[in-house]
């Protein structure tokens, strides 16, 4: 910011704050006050710029002013928060702010809660500044910690208590934790815990409770002095206590234990933790599990028992539907094998049960299992969620066959894709095992009653299951294409066909999954297969991507089109017709460098880099390389035509698509141009450099685009100087308020002139 | 009486105030499920395996009636159905014949034309016009490749209880008749009268009828049958999901004594909404696969909505350029008549009339070519077809119509599909004269008739005092038996109707209306015996005519103004008392006539008045006064007298 507006911006700011401190002020739209509060924060380098601005002076005044709003109150000490934590202040203007933070907490009611939570979360920050003490010194800082924690016992609001439960938390780690202050409430909260309510009635934990638990957790040699009182309490609290009060305990008795130099003590703690989890129900002991498995307080072998147990339960009792009851520990167990990650042996076999009781229908009473299971989605979910990161050999072919169930009946797209993926993560295993090749085994009806739902699918009514089978044909392909029996697999279900065919599906999410399965499919190896399969060629394909591209209304099949032929002229050009590549040319010269979505003009951009490079490689490289590139011959083809016509793949065609689009009226698109545009000058000073002083004339008059060379570098150089000024200027998430932090003042102040007249109608308008 | 044992090919009489109304008029056509397909390019080596009963005397008397193939038998003469039990009934006292929808009638033609009925038949003008394009249907496939060989040996009881199963169940075969005739339904057809939604049709002034929009196909109706203090509802062919006709009305339904209830859905386990999708996704699969798609169907109704889903979720998958056939006898006319029954569609099929637009999008797909539709194979398909295609083809039980052809066309090619939506047959069953076939099979019944729920939760809303269904609709479908839901639950307990059982229906005629003409009116002076209720004697002739009752003067010889008896004898006049009995005013007559000494006492249900001087006691009670005295007649009559004064007379 220059001088000029330097000034002009201080002016406008104290003019602002002159607004805020009347009694007048009324500001609807709090997000203005967080805006303001960004840009002062960008623009306070030094505290000196504070001072022009008149910050010092608002933050003096707003503490002594008592008609001031309670939203530039919170505003106020915000200021202080970021001004404390940033710069490095003198003193005195530590002073003022330490004046006002305390005028806050005195005088501001504590119903006031917003002002208080803000206050809190200030103060919350200061203590972890290196300031601090000097900060403390002019405040009463004992008066500060009682009344947090009286706002604690009171039980006010979950913000409130939070804000406050975070800035006590945050004492005892800051220098402030060996404060006279900060001892007396360590010693309170103490007997907070050692005098909780052992008969079990206090079942839900107060805000004090929990706060002297957090700093238990995070602060535990603090407590040693009272170590077997709260040890006890800790207990009682996993036993008696709610879901949470148990793990908040649980979490408390971990860092406990860590920090316990001694070694009876510490085996203490193990074993009456033990004990507890053993004593409590089993929902309880599981989310206990939970908390506990990945602090490793316990053997983990212990814990997956516990964890694994419901599961367990479930397969002695043989599905008895008697187990109704244990649907939620079923659900949770699930979880907590998901979430703790446990990919072992027996939780895949527990897992695999519990999937092969859900794989009915759910209205399907005619087999033997827990009714209650049958076809519960939720079960589903997480069984598939396991399985498709981890299944061991042993239960692979009973998920297999409750996979072949699952997909021939879900109505949920979810499931069905879970289903998928976890079908292609064990398809190589599967189709490589003995029983594949056994005649007597069922994974080959499986499979193929898979295939035909698969194939059902692709053809559903909902297009969420169109999409998942043509995106279950792309990872296969891209995760298994050097595993010809899982390729041959699918070839033979027809998939790779019904997934193309999907180009002309009525959804354009689908159409894209189908054009990104397409690009996938071309440029393998199997791209033979595909056209014998679907009885086309490759420039048949290339016509119809390329009608999507000029013509489908939607972006997203738009985006697949073009990075699908992008990359069909990238790396198959030596299989397209010259027709077909002009085509491609000339579909990323003039059709989508005008395209409305701006990333399809990103794809245009990353084209014509991707062939100047080629290009520019290929011929720089000519001397060594006595094989060029398959897109450089067909360029040579189009370059070398007769008539005179310049070809549309030329170095000159990208240039001017790439000058087009540097002025676009999108920024994201015009910067990505200004970027590239960088190397390409570079090398194209060379390129024009090295044809310049070729000896073969022929061979230059061929490159009919080096004429223009000279012309297109002054003017590349001039786009991307103006496209770096352009870029410094509007990055793409910037405001208007970013750019020009004065109007953000000036709409301040226009809400003063506005009050003014009072003119509601149009305050309403504006809304 | 129940003539019908199928509830989904219904027919009713129904005898109330004197008339006789025939309900619905359906046909079933699953026997012919017993008999051998009638192959449009006939070919000898088909189905001419004879089959050999094991006894041989009964297999010299039976010939070569039956047939073998892959395993079934079946009978090789012409088709014949099986009528409604018409003999429990004197067809030609039937009044009138209601018709429900299009499905509910095609028996007609056997009342009609062959049983000396003379009363008149009431359905809407679409249930006519489809109506007659089913029978014409079925009429042309019986007559197009005739089967001119009538069986009857094996229907026999002695040959038939050692017939295999499949033909061991046939029920009454000898009842069976032969299709009847074009000329038959023309003839048939014309004694009908259409009415519109909500108009009401006198029947000989004892009945009103009404028809009422029950949402099931293109014109269907539940009826209402009213007399002056009874309703009775019949709700036959009803769907309350949304398809292309108008939605079902059940505002006239309520109020009523009592409900019969007829066609729910064939699937009860079957949603109509999966089935369609499942439908959509197996004509894809066999499309993509490079197959194509059969679809035994009938000529109208539920392939209305058929054509715009498919066509519709073909656009989805990209097959824009699948063609659609559509060959039936009738199909040329079935797709026109659709698209001009604006006022009988669903109100978003009505609001494309005004843009204006046909109603069923089918009518575009015809104009771009891409449904066609051909009166049969010869109709110049040959020159049209394309393959892979979709084909629309009756009849769908695969005795008859085109479908034959393309089945034994398709059979063997496992690329080919055979998707089954119509619900009457059983599909394995239409399906065994075709073994071994290598065509995927696939059933995806579409009925969007009433389910159990759907019907338990209409009953609850309309509230009728009585509720009649068929038997079977309050046990568990037989191969559901499971499903302890799929029951009609009313309460009072439903009274149930199956074949040949004659029902009494819980209605008691209470009032009757009479007319009293303005010249008798004249002569009366009624009396006011409560706020707004008078009353008087009349002496006068009741004439009924057309079911009304009027009271007209006596005729000239009559008018002495004295009553006789039937022999001419006269009646002594005599006056009517009414009126409650004031005990002062009493008490005080009696006095007046010497009789003193009178005590009263009040009791629960009146007052006792003692006459200690006459020894006689008055017991006066609401509806009943006793005098008991000692046989002295002076007192008794001077008592009666008293108290005849003390009330009102007629």
């Amino acid at each position: 910011m220059d001088t000029m507006n330097e000034q002009e911006y201080c002016k406008k700011v104290q003019e602002v704050f002159e607004f805020l401190l009347s009694s007048s002020c009324h500001i609807h739209d709090d997000t203005l006050y967080h805006k303001l509060l960004d840009s002062l924060n960008g623009k306070m380098i030094i505290p000196e710029f504070a001072e022009s601005c008149g910050v010092i002076d608002f933050l003096q005044r707003a503490g002594n002013n008592t008609d001031i709003s309670p939203d530039t109150l919170v505003f106020a000490v915000q200021l202080v928060e970021k001004l404390v934590s940033k710069l490095e202040l003198p003193g005195i203007h530590l002073e003022n702010m330490s004046v006002l933070i305390e005028t806050v907490a005195l005088r501001t009611s504590v119903d006031n809660l917003s002002v208080f939570c803000a206050l809190f979360t200030t103060m919350t920050t200061i203590l972890q500044c290196p300031c601090i003490k000097e900060f403390c010194l002019n405040i009463d800082f004992q008066d500060i910690l009682k009344k947090s924690f009286d706002i604690l016992k009171e039980e006010r609001s979950i913000f409130l208590s939070r804000a406050v439960s975070e800035f006590i938390c945050s004492l005892f780690s800051s220098k402030m934790a060996e404060s006279q202050e900060a001892k007396k409430l360590l010693k309170e909260l103490q007997t907070i815990i050692v005098n909780f309510d052992r008969d079990g009635s206090q079942r839900v934990l107060s805000p004090s409770m929990l706060c002297s638990l957090r700093v238990l957790e995070k602060a535990p040699h603090l407590f040693n002095d009272s170590f077997a009182e709260i040890l006890d309490v800790l207990i009682i609290l996993m036993k008696i206590g709610s879901t949470q009060s148990s793990t908040t305990a649980a979490r408390c008795l971990h860092s406990l234990c860590l920090q316990c130099q001694d070694r009876a003590k510490s085996e203490r703690v193990k074993s009456l933790v033990t004990e507890a989890i053993e004593t409590v129900d089993i929902v309880k002991g599981l989310h206990i599990a939970k908390v506990l498995y990945p602090l490793q307080l316990l053997e983990r072998s212990s814990l997956e028992n516990t964890i694994l147990e419901p599961l367990q339960m479930l397969d002695k009792t043989n599905h008895s539907p008697a187990m109704h009851s244990s649907l939620p520990a079923v659900s949770l167990s699930l979880t907590i094998v998901n979430d703790c990650n446990i990919q072992k042996l027996e939780a895949c076999k527990c897992v695999a049960e519990v999937l092969k009781m859900t794989e009915n229908r759910p209205d399907d009473f005619t087999g033997s299992g827990c009714y209650s299971f049958t076809g519960s989605s939720k079960l589903q979910i997480k069984c598939l969620d396991y399985l498709g990161s981890y299944t061991s050999k042993e239960v692979m072919l009973s998920v297999i066959s409750s996979i072949s169930n699952i997909v021939s009946y879900t109505t949920e797209h979810m499931i069905y894709g879970k289903c998928l993926l976890c079908l292609c993560r064990l398809l190589p295993e599967v189709l490589c095992s003995s029983c594949y090749s056994s005649e007597r085994s069922t994974v080959k009806s499986d499979l193929s009653k898979i295939k035909e739902s698969v194939q059902r699918n692709f053809c559903s009514v909902e297009w969420e299951f169109r999409d998942t089978s043509c995106e279950f044909v792309r990872n296969l392909m891209d995760k298994h294409k050097d595993k010809e029996g899982v390729i041959q697999w699918m070839l033979d279900s027809r998939f790779h066909v019904f997934a193309c065919q999907a180009v002309g599906d009525g959804e354009s999410y689908v159409r894209a999954t189908s054009l990104s399965t397409l690009q996938t499919v071309l440029l393998s190896s199997y791209r033979t297969n595909l056209l014998q399969d679907m009885n086309t060629t490759i420039d048949e394909i290339i016509s119809q991507i390329l009608d999507v591209c000029k013509t489908d209304s939607e972006a997203f099949p738009r985006r697949s089109a073009a990075r699908l032929l992008h990359h069909c002229l990238l790396d198959l050009s030596y299989l397209l017709h010259p027709d077909s590549i002009q085509c491609i040319a000339q579909c990323f010269s003039t059709s989508l460098p005008s395209d409305f979505d701006w990333e399809v003009k990103l794809i245009v951009v990353e084209f014509w880099c991707a062939i100047l490079k080629r290009c520019f490689d290929a011929d720089l490289d000519k001397e060594t390389s006595d094989q060029p590139l398959g897109i450089v011959v067909s360029l040579d083809c189009l370059k070398n035509e007769k008539d005179g016509k310049r070809g549309y793949v030329s170095i000159s065609s990208a240039i001017n698509v790439l000058l087009k689009l540097s002025c676009d009226y999108d920024p994201s698109v015009s910067e990505r141009v200004c970027q590239e545009l960088c190397w390409i000058c570079e090398t194209l000073e060379k390129f024009v450099l090295k044809i310049s002083s070729a000896t073969n004339d022929d061979n230059r008059s061929d490159w009919c685009v080096c004429a223009h060379c000279s012309q297109l570098i002054t003017e590349l150089l001039n786009r991307m100087t103006e496209g770096k000024e352009k870029t410094r200027n509007d990055s793409v998430f910037k405001t208007d308020y970013d750019s020009n932090a004065v109007s953000l003042l000036d709409d301040i102040l226009l809400l003063d002139r506005s009050q003014d007249n009072n003119d509601e109608d149009n305050a309403i308008d504006c809304y | 009486s129940c003539l019908s044992g199928n509830p989904s090919k219904p027919c009713f009489i129904l005898h109330f105030k004197g008339v006789t109304l025939m309900l619905d008029c359906g046909l079933d056509i699953s026997q012919v499920l017993k008999f051998l397909p009638l192959s449009v390019v006939p070919k000898s080596d088909n189905y001419d395996k004879k089959w050999n009963h094991s006894d041989k005397e009964k297999d010299k008397i039976l010939g070569d009636e039956l047939k073998e193939v892959a395993g079934s038998v079946f009978v090789d003469g012409s088709l014949e159905f099986c009528a409604p039990e018409f003999g429990m009934t004197t067809l030609s006292e039937v009044d009138a014949i209601l018709l429900s929808n299009h499905n509910t009638m095609l028996a007609l033609p056997y009342v009609t034309e062959y049983s000396g009925f003379k009363g008149t038949v009431y359905c809407t003008e679409p249930t006519q016009q489809i109506g007659r394009q089913y029978m014409e249907e079925l009429v042309t496939y019986v007559e197009r490749n005739p089967r001119n060989k009538k069986c009857s040996k094996w229907k026999s009881d002695a040959i038939l209880s050692s017939l295999p199963t499949f033909l061991r169940e046939a029920i009454r075969p000898t009842a069976w008749r032969e299709c009847y005739t074009k000329h038959d339904i023309q003839a048939c057809l014309s004694r009908v009268q259409t009415v519109g939604y909500n108009e009401k049709r006198n029947i000989y002034g004892a009945l009103i009828i009404t028809a009422c929009s029950s949402g099931y196909s293109i014109g269907s109706c539940n009826w209402t049958i009213k007399s002056p203090y009874q309703k009775i509802c019949y709700i036959s062919g009803t769907s309350t999901l949304t398809t292309h006709p108008k939605p079902m009305d059940t505002e006239p339904l309520r109020q009523s004594d009592l409900i019969i209830v007829s066609s729910m859905t064939k699937t009860p386990g079957y949603n109509p909404d999966q089935m369609i999708g499942e439908f959509c996704m197996n004509t894809v699969v066999t499309i993509k696969n490079g197959g194509n798609v059969l679809v035994p169907c009938y000529p109208s109704g539920m392939i209305f909505d058929l054509f715009e889903c498919l066509s519709s979720h073909l656009d989805s998958c990209g097959l824009t350029t699948v063609p659609l056939y559509f060959l039936s006898p009738v199909s040329d006319s079935s797709l026109a008549y659709s698209n001009i029954y604006a006022e009988w569609l669903s109100g978003s099929k009505q609001s494309r009339v005004y843009l204006p637009e046909p109603p069923f999008p089918h009518a575009e797909l015809v104009s771009i070519g891409r449904l066609r539709q051909y009166l049969n194979i010869h109709d110049g398909l040959q020159n049209d077809f394309k393959s892979p295609c979709i084909v629309f083809a009756g009849h769908p039980s695969l005795r008859m119509g085109d479908v034959v052809h393309f089945i034994e066309l398709w059979g063997k090619s496992t690329g080919n599909t055979i998707l089954f939506t119509e619900p009457d047959f059983p599909y394995l069953e239409a399906l065994a004269p075709f073994q071994p076939l290598q065509m995927k099979v696939c059933y995806c019944p579409i009925d969007t008739g009433l389910s159990f729920s759907q019907a338990n939760k209409l009953m609850r809303d309309l509230k009728p005092g009585h509720l009649v269904v068929a038997e079977s609709y309050v046990q568990p479908p037989s191969n559901l038996s499971h499903k302890t839901d799929m029951v009609v639950d009313y309460d009072p307990p439903p009274l149930t109707y199956k074949r040949g059982e004659i029902l009494t229906l819980p209605i008691k005629r209470q009032f009757e209306t009479v007319e009293i003409t303005p010249n008798l009116a004249k002569n009366v002076s009624p009396v006011e015996v409560k706020p707004g209720c008078m009353v008087s004697m009349v002496t006068a002739a009741l004439n009924i005519k057309d079911n009304k009752y009027t009271l007209e003067l006596l005729p000239d010889g009559h008018l002495s103004g004295k009553k006789r008896r039937a022999d001419g004898s006269l009646i002594r006049e005599k006056s009517y008392i009414w009126g409650s009995l004031n005990i002062q005013s009493f008490v005080d007559a009696l006095t007046r006539q010497g009789i003193t000494d009178i005590k009263v006492e009040d009791t629960e249900d009146g007052s006792i008045i003692d006459l200690p001087n006459d020894d006689t006691l008055i017991q006066v009670e609401g509806a009943s006064t006793h005098i008991i005295c000692n046989g002295e007649e002076i007192v008794r009559t001077k008592i009666r007298d008293t108290l005849l004064r003390c009330l009102q007379k007629l």
